[in-house]
């Protein structure tokens, strides 16, 4: 097999190949060696065939094999569930996880359908309404504050996180709708990062703010209490109106 | 999965329909992503068919006689540089599924609109 180890998704091949050889582990050696090489057969041909559509553009080459490849793991399950023969698992059992792994296959599919674009929106929508969805079922003592004060937060950032990258992706075709996503999301990262990022911004701002009302001659050092903050006096004050 | 014996699955259905449109095009055996290829300009889809949604149903068909398949032969693939290819033939049978999804296609489209006109 001819080796693609100078394309620019050779990594994204290997993971895929890596994957197959994972799920076609224990299978008899006709039915392994088959699907290892048809799907490599593939790979080879894909790889090519998006390296004369994106040429130089290796992360999209890669992302796509990889997305290609991502949305066929419930199919493969499925596939490798059929030819188990797993005499310990009842067949109803069998029969819900086939039922459970269709519908995931349809669902990739409809993804797939979509694209990249399609992909990681949905992504970012599901992040955020895992986010969500444990924030308002999160058990809370009497006085209404999370019993679990970590699992609160990060399910805050997942919320954050989630609506910052669905708007980041909508913005161009709903300006409105993913200008607010993103403004929403980033202030609930604010209201996250309030002690590490905010506050030190907040200090800066204050202190940029009282240089300008320093005089512009270069009179000497504004007025500055003993606190380190402005004093109260008026003849600290120098205003550069 | 289960269903009426005889019907095709849509991928199952896209793959023949493929298999067939490269057939009138010259092509009369076709490897996985050729095939993949045809489907997604079929669907206007954004992306090929996955791996796993794509070898799932070409062995579904293949096992109901619906395709048949060969291994290229190695020395032409060492030639051309690359791994070899699994080509696959759309059957009679898998011809008779075809039209017989189109025919059952039309049928339900002629019963939700008794007029028999198509819609522009």
């Amino acid at each position: 097999m001819t080796a693609v180890a100078d394309h620019p998704a050779a990594r994204s091949v290997r993971l895929v190949a890596l994957w197959v050889r994972c799920y076609t582990a224990g299978l008899p050696a006709e039915v392994r060696a088959e699907r290892r090489d048809e799907i490599a057969s593939d790979l080879w041909e894909q790889a090519h065939d998006l390296r004369n559509v994106h040429a130089g553009a290796g992360g999209a080459v890669s992302a796509e094999i990889v997305a290609r490849g991502a949305l066929g793991v419930p199919a493969d399950l499925s596939w490798r569930l059929e030819r188990s023969r797993l005499a310990r698992m009842p067949g109803w059992a069998i029969n819900g996880t086939l039922a459970i792994l269709g519908r995931c296959e349809r669902g990739a599919r409809w993804l797939g359908r979509r694209g990249l674009p399609g992909i990681t929106s949905s992504v970012a929508a599901v992040i955020g309404l895992i986010g969500l969805l444990v924030i308002v079922t999160a058990p809370t003592n009497n006085s209404g504050t999370p019993v679990n004060a970590l699992l609160w937060w990060g399910s805050l950032l997942l919320l954050a996180a989630g609506a910052v990258a669905l708007g980041g992706r909508v913005v161009g075709s709903r300006p409105r709708r993913g200008a607010a996503l993103v403004i929403g999301g980033s202030a609930l990262f604010g209201l996250l990062l309030w002690m590490t990022v905010v506050a030190p911004i907040a200090a800066l701002a204050l202190g940029w703010r009282s240089a300008l009302r320093v005089p512009r001659g270069g009179a000497g050092v504004p007025d500055i209490g003993p606190g380190g903050g402005r004093s109260g006096g008026r003849g600290g004050e120098t205003d550069i109106r | 999965m289960r269903r009426k014996p005889g019907t095709l699955l849509p991928i199952e259905f896209n793959i023949l329909a493929a298999g067939l449109e490269l057939r009138a095009s010259g092509t009369a055996e076709f490897h996985g992503y050729r095939a993949a290829h045809v489907i997604r300009e079929q669907e206007a889809a954004r992306m090929l068919t996955s791996h796993g949604t794509l070898y799932k149903a070409l062995e579904r068909l293949r096992t109901q006689g619906m395709l048949t398949s060969r291994w290229e032969d190695p020395a032409i693939a060492a030639e051309a540089g690359r791994p070899r290819r699994r080509l696959y033939t759309v059957t009679a049978a898998g011809i008779a599924a075809v039209e017989a999804a189109r025919s059952a296609s039309a049928a339900q489209s002629a019963t939700r609109d008794p007029s028999g006109l198509q819609p522009a």
